[in-house]
């Protein structure tokens, strides 16, 4: 069973989405913030991590840019996921070492597909 | 002999005294005529002086009237910069308002389009299938309204400069498979065929391809919601597709065409403008923030390109999109005229 990290701080948001990423059968760890997300990426090792960005604290392009610097972590594949569906952020996060991009609201199926490939690849 | 001598010195007297006489007179003659002379000098000076001093009030007078005029035109110049900071300030004002209220709104509507989604896979699971078409509407509303809430999010990006273009090189062909794709069960809502007209290898574009697929999918989008059971045709060409053009005349031209309701002539001449669909019974009739064609135009002009509409009334409308091959980075405007 593969393990999702999901790093999002608004409850809603990460609610449903852990419980509809659960029932397709992956396991769902949560973290609220950019801080708490690095520390469980280096203690839980998960398959991929879903990254929002506009967390408290440190966001989450931040928070890739250190993941992605830490040898212990730097291969988990990394999504951004954003509330602003702007040109500027796919290039951002890319550069911040993200792997892959997707807009919020959450298309899931498209989501489920870019998690299938970044677990794949 | 002194009678005779007195004889004579009275005669030589008289004569003295008639010389002089006579030549205090012409005296008295000339001194006259110059004190004439004098007075009527005096008179004109007097005169010229006088038109003089007038002269001078009167330039005086003009020269206040100037100054006083000047200075009501300045202080006229300094409220109309003041009015105008105030309007641009205001106009700030409500754009920052509006992508704050926009980004606050889609929140909870994630939430709700979200969660209706998962009572959906739910009601299927559980085969509640009763459940479905309500839930169905509940999401389908709420799609929709964060379509009218991106929309107004956009313009306000587009209004305030914050709206920046993302050049890169995309394939013609594909970017016109995905917009069709999208735009698909809009042109089936009121029963239309969208016929695409399009060469067989129409090349690559090098543009903002988010903004150019938003563009067609607006104009295609406008195009089904006022054409009922009718065609909607999207034309491709590439004007100057050869190597050897000099880059600025490589051109694409997206015609949107469609066989609806059509525009007057008053309606066509607003149609770019923002919050103007034709009036507010066609708002409740179709839908729409009436900013989707501002926008479009907006982004055509940040590329180089731009847009045009034409229209009989009763017998559809063809907009045209004009946008270079190879939108240069230099040309790009973050602003549209008025």
């Amino acid at each position: 069973m593969s393990k999702i990290l999901l790093i999002e701080d608004n409850e809603m948001n990460y609610d449903m989405l852990s419980r509809r990423l659960q029932r397709r059968g992956y396991e769902v760890i949560i973290a609220v913030d950019g801080e708490k997300g690095i520390v469980m990426a280096q203690g839980e090792y998960p398959d991929v991590i879903l990254m929002d960005i506009s967390l408290p604290g440190i966001n989450g392009w931040e928070a890739t840019r250190l993941l992605k610097a830490d040898p212990a972590t730097q291969s988990i594949p990394i999504l951004a996921l954003t509330a602003h569906a702007m040109a500027g952020d796919r290039e951002k996060s890319l550069a911040a070492g993200c792997d892959d991009y997707d807009t919020k609201p959450i298309e899931f199926k498209r989501l489920l597909g870019k998690i299938q490939s970044l677990l794949e690849g | 002999m002194r009678t005779q001598f007195n004889q004579n010195s009275i005669e030589d007297l008289r004569e003295e005294n008639a010389l002089l006489y006579e030549e205090v007179n012409v005296a008295r003659k000339a001194s006259e005529i110059t004190a004439n002379l004098v007075v009527e000098q005096f008179i004109k000076m007097e005169k010229l002086l006088q038109q003089l001093e007038e002269k001078v009030a009167t330039e005086q007078q003009l020269q206040k009237s100037l100054s006083e005029k000047l200075q009501e035109a300045e202080i006229r110049k300094q409220n109309l910069a003041e009015a105008r900071t105030a309007a641009e300030g205001a106009n700030k004002a409500k754009s920052i308002f509006l992508a704050n209220m926009s980004h606050e709104l889609r929140t909870p509507l994630n939430a709700i389009i979200g969660y209706s989604e998962m009572l959906m896979e739910d009601a299927e699971d559980l085969a509640h299938e009763d459940f479905i078409p309500d839930l169905q509407r509940i999401r389908t509303a709420g799609k929709h309204l964060l379509s009218l809430i991106n929309e107004v999010l956009d313009l306000s990006k587009v209004e305030t400069g914050k709206t920046e273009l993302y050049l890169e090189r995309f394939d013609v062909c594909q970017m016109l498979e995905e917009t069709v794709n999208t735009v698909q069960p809009l042109v089936e809502k009121n029963a239309n065929t969208l016929l695409v007209s399009c060469p067989d290898a129409p090349g690559s574009m090098y543009a903002d391809v988010i903004k150019v697929k938003q563009t067609l999918f607006n104009l295609i989008n406008n195009a089904c919601k006022f054409t009922q059971k009718g065609t909607i045709t999207l034309e491709v060409i590439h004007e100057n597709p050869s190597s050897s053009s000099p880059e600025n005349s490589d051109w694409f031209i997206f015609r949107i065409s469609d066989t609806g309701i059509g525009m007057t002539e008053e309606q066509l001449g607003k149609v770019f403008e923002s919050f103007s669909q034709a009036n507010p019974s066609i708002t409740r009739k179709f839908g729409g923030t009436g900013l989707g064609l501002t926008i479009s135009r907006h982004f055509c002009t940040m590329m180089g390109g731009h847009i045009t509409a034409d229209s009989t009334y009763g017998k559809g409308a063809t907009f045209t999109v004009r946008l270079p091959a190879k939108v240069s980075a230099s040309k790009t405007n973050h602003r549209v005229p008025d």
